[in-house]
């Protein structure tokens, strides 16, 4: 055990030197191997998988490991956890990402906490819908370049199966396969591993199991608030996983969800930014314009910037665009008036606080972050490159 | 605002713990103990496998939606709609009914519906009239029209009325939605800010010279006034708003339910609307009673008289 232990860290610092990124952190190592399950926490319903790629520990630790080598990309220098930071609840901490070849995303990166239990995947894509068939965008996506490794599959899969552990590690996720070193078994791994992200132990959630110490006055406060019809936050940002776009094991139908909510209005005819149109960049169809799928708000207190664009830098701010009803931009190429968009959202109408009402509904927010699920070794980077 | 201050959680977190309303019962179910009671009956009934007799007989319920005399119709603008003749665009237009029952001449039958796994569960069924197209666009494309059960061994003779409620049970209102089955884990139907369910979801976008900028117009029937503790158990809604609907000259063989979005509006003006656009339940929205009292509901001591559900 313990040599075995030496041979990894060893093999993590050689890794590391490689791919140009020398210090690891020892007490980041994490367990040799990590219980990674999708069983569904307290209250959670279980999550619907795709009909080819059941569930196994081995492929759950397999994906963790793909999850974040940077061979993953064509440069080696970016994994899936580069954009992805577990202690950012999985997102990266920029307004808008920036890929393998510094080519810059139009959107921000979305933390995947629950992610298995979302019904579309990425920020205004209806027809994106499996974990499996996402991963290919950020791995092989061209327009824009993410890990750039569209014509180097094999380029990749050789550098994989050079590997020692992996030369272990894919026969056994992928027992019945005689060549288990495939595309589609990375995005197979990895999206077992994007299932294990539960994130269910924030104060809120120990709240609801009866702890009536886990959420201060403040945030019980807030919470009636988000709640309420006042506010009205919860129609799109309510459920067990704060989204309205959900799909569970039990699921008989389609349920997914976008909505424009004024952040922009270029022209008075609801026009958002040309690289940023939301569903309509999808569909063509004019009335999906500035439609976005609503993030979860689970961890949200570590994810800032805010919105798909990561246009507003605070909570603080996130309350003052929904208060005005939409935002309003005076002047500059995007100025317009958010709350006149034709399009926007029935339930964006706005409303009042006082001070002391804003920090109840911050402290509410603050409630929904998960410190276990942030700092949980089982989900770290092994390759100790990732925060 | 009149909220205790751990209710809404307390609400929210009925869907994080499980059943908690064991036992429990609502304003509801004190105002009308009987019929409180027979809903569990047609629970239990539900469970137990029909007589062997093979003389249960099928029965089809088959519901419509219309605005008015036209058919409900995503991608439709429907005219005149209102006191003030507005145009409606629906957004939504889906119910949930149950504890159906049909009358004959020896009284009450109760229908058993099958657990088809989709749109029924237990005595409760969801009918869906939106399909996605349109501007129904954060709706499901599958819709359901119908109530598919059984009546008991030896129900005979003609049928002469329908009776049901619109909205789902106690019971299942306030067990945990995100674990519960089809169709009660709709993300959209749930009711999130007191937990439950949304029992009606009719939305739509409301245009007019006066207001060319089309504004949307929610209908969202729910049980409010929901009391709770930490663990989610609720055990009294103060308004349940749960609606006992009898159809006087129904038989399944010839009618249909029509539920009519003209009538319910015809006493409300949709061209405005104060507070929460349109009415959503709340007790201080002055949208609500017209459209409460369309449902049946009574609103601050004044009955309700129900022009939603018609037979044809």
């Amino acid at each position: 055990m313990k040599s075995s232990r030496l041979r990894r860290a060893l093999v993590t610092v050689l890794l590391s030197a490689a791919a140009g990124c020398g210090d690891v952190d020892p007490v980041v190592a994490p367990e040799a191997e990590p219980l990674l399950t999708i069983e569904a926490p307290p209250g959670f319903p279980a999550q619907r998988l795709s009909p080819d790629n059941p569930y196994s520990l081995e492929k759950a630790r397999l994906g963790r490991y793909l999850f974040y080598d940077r061979r993953l990309s064509g440069n080696e220098t970016q994994s899936c956890g580069s954009c992805h930071q577990q202690s950012r609840a999985f997102t990266d901490g920029r307004a808008t990402g920036l890929g393998s070849t510094r080519e810059a995303h139009p959107r921000g990166a979305m933390s995947l906490a629950n992610v298995g239990y979302f019904s579309a995947l990425t920020w205004a894509n209806p027809v994106q819908r499996e974990l499996e068939r996402q991963a290919l965008v950020p791995l092989f996506g061209e327009g824009p370049v993410e890990l750039g490794l569209a014509g180097r599959e094999s380029e990749a899969l050789d550098r994989l199966r050079r590997d020692r552990r992996y030369q272990q590690m894919f026969p056994r996720a992928f027992p019945g396969d005689a060549e288990p070193f495939t595309v589609a078994n990375v995005a197979r791994a990895i999206a077992i591993f994007e299932r294990t992200l539960v994130s269910a132990d924030s104060p809120f959630d120990r709240f609801a199991r009866g702890d009536t110490r886990a959420m201060s006055e403040s945030a019980r406060r807030g919470n009636d608030l988000f709640f309420s019809e006042r506010l009205e936050c919860f129609h799109c940002h309510g459920g067990y996983a704060f989204t309205d776009s959900v799909v569970s094991a039990s699921s008989a139908f389609d349920e997914t969800a976008f909505h424009n909510t004024g952040l922009y209005n270029l022209d008075a005819q609801g026009a958002y930014p040309a690289h940023n149109t939301g569903v309509r960049e999808i569909t063509g169809r004019p009335e999906d314009m500035g439609r976005f799928r609503a993030p979860t708000l689970r961890n949200i207190a570590v994810t800032a910037p805010y919105m798909h664009d990561g246009s507003i830098a605070t909570l603080d701010g996130v309350l003052d665009h929904y208060a005005a009803g939409g935002r309003t931009i005076a002047s500059g190429p995007l100025a317009g008036v958010g709350r006149d968009n034709p399009l926007k959202s029935g339930f964006v109408s706005g409303f009042a606080l006082t001070p002391q009402e804003r920090r109840d509904v911050i402290a509410f927010l603050e409630a929904l972050t998960d410190d276990r699920f942030l700092r949980d070794p089982r989900f770290a980077d092994p390759f100790g490159n990732e925060p | 605002m009149t909220t205790s201050r751990v209710r809404a959680v307390a609400a929210f977190g009925a869907m994080l713990a499980a059943l908690g309303a064991e036992g429990c019962s609502d304003g509801d179910a004190l105002a009308t103990d009987a019929g409180a009671f027979a809903d569990r009956g047609t629970l239990v009934d539900n469970g137990a496998a029909p007589d062997s007799g093979a003389t249960a007989s099928d029965v089809t319920i088959r519901f419509a939606a219309k605005v008015g005399d036209a058919p409900f119709r995503c991608g439709a603008t429907f005219e005149g709609v209102g006191t003030t003749g507005g145009q409606w665009r629906p957004t939504d237009f889906r119910f949930y009914v149950h504890d159906l029952r049909v009358v004959t001449a020896a009284g009450e039958a109760p229908v058993t519906l099958r657990q088809d796994g989709r749109w029924q569960h237990e005595s409760v069924a969801l009918l869906d009239f939106e399909d996605r197209s349109g501007q129904c666009a954060n709706g499901t494309t599958d819709t359901n029209a119908q109530v598919v059960g059984t009546l008991p061994a030896g129900t005979t003779g003609p049928i002469t009325a329908l009776r049901f409620r619109l909205g789902v049970p106690f019971a299942l209102n306030h067990a945990n939605s995100a674990t519960a089955p089809s169709p009660l884990n709709l993300s959209t139907l749930w009711w999130n800010w007191q937990g439950g369910y949304k029992f009606a979801r009719i939305d739509g976008q409301v245009a007019n010279a006066m207001n060319p900028m089309a504004t949307d117009w929610y209908i969202h029937v729910g049980s409010t006034g929901c009391d709770g503790t930490a663990m989610g158990g609720v055990t009294r809604c103060a308004e349940p708003n749960r609606v006992e609907v009898e159809l006087a000259g129904f038989d399944p063989a010839r009618n249909t339910v029509v539920a009519d979005l003209g009538r319910l509006l015809s006493g409300s003006d949709v061209r405005v609307s104060a507070g929460a656009p349109g009415c959503m339940s709340g007790l201080a929205d002055p949208e609500c009673p017209a459209v409460l009292r369309g449902f049946g509901i009574t609103v601050a001591g004044t009955p309700g008289a129900q022009n939603f559900f018609r037979v044809e």
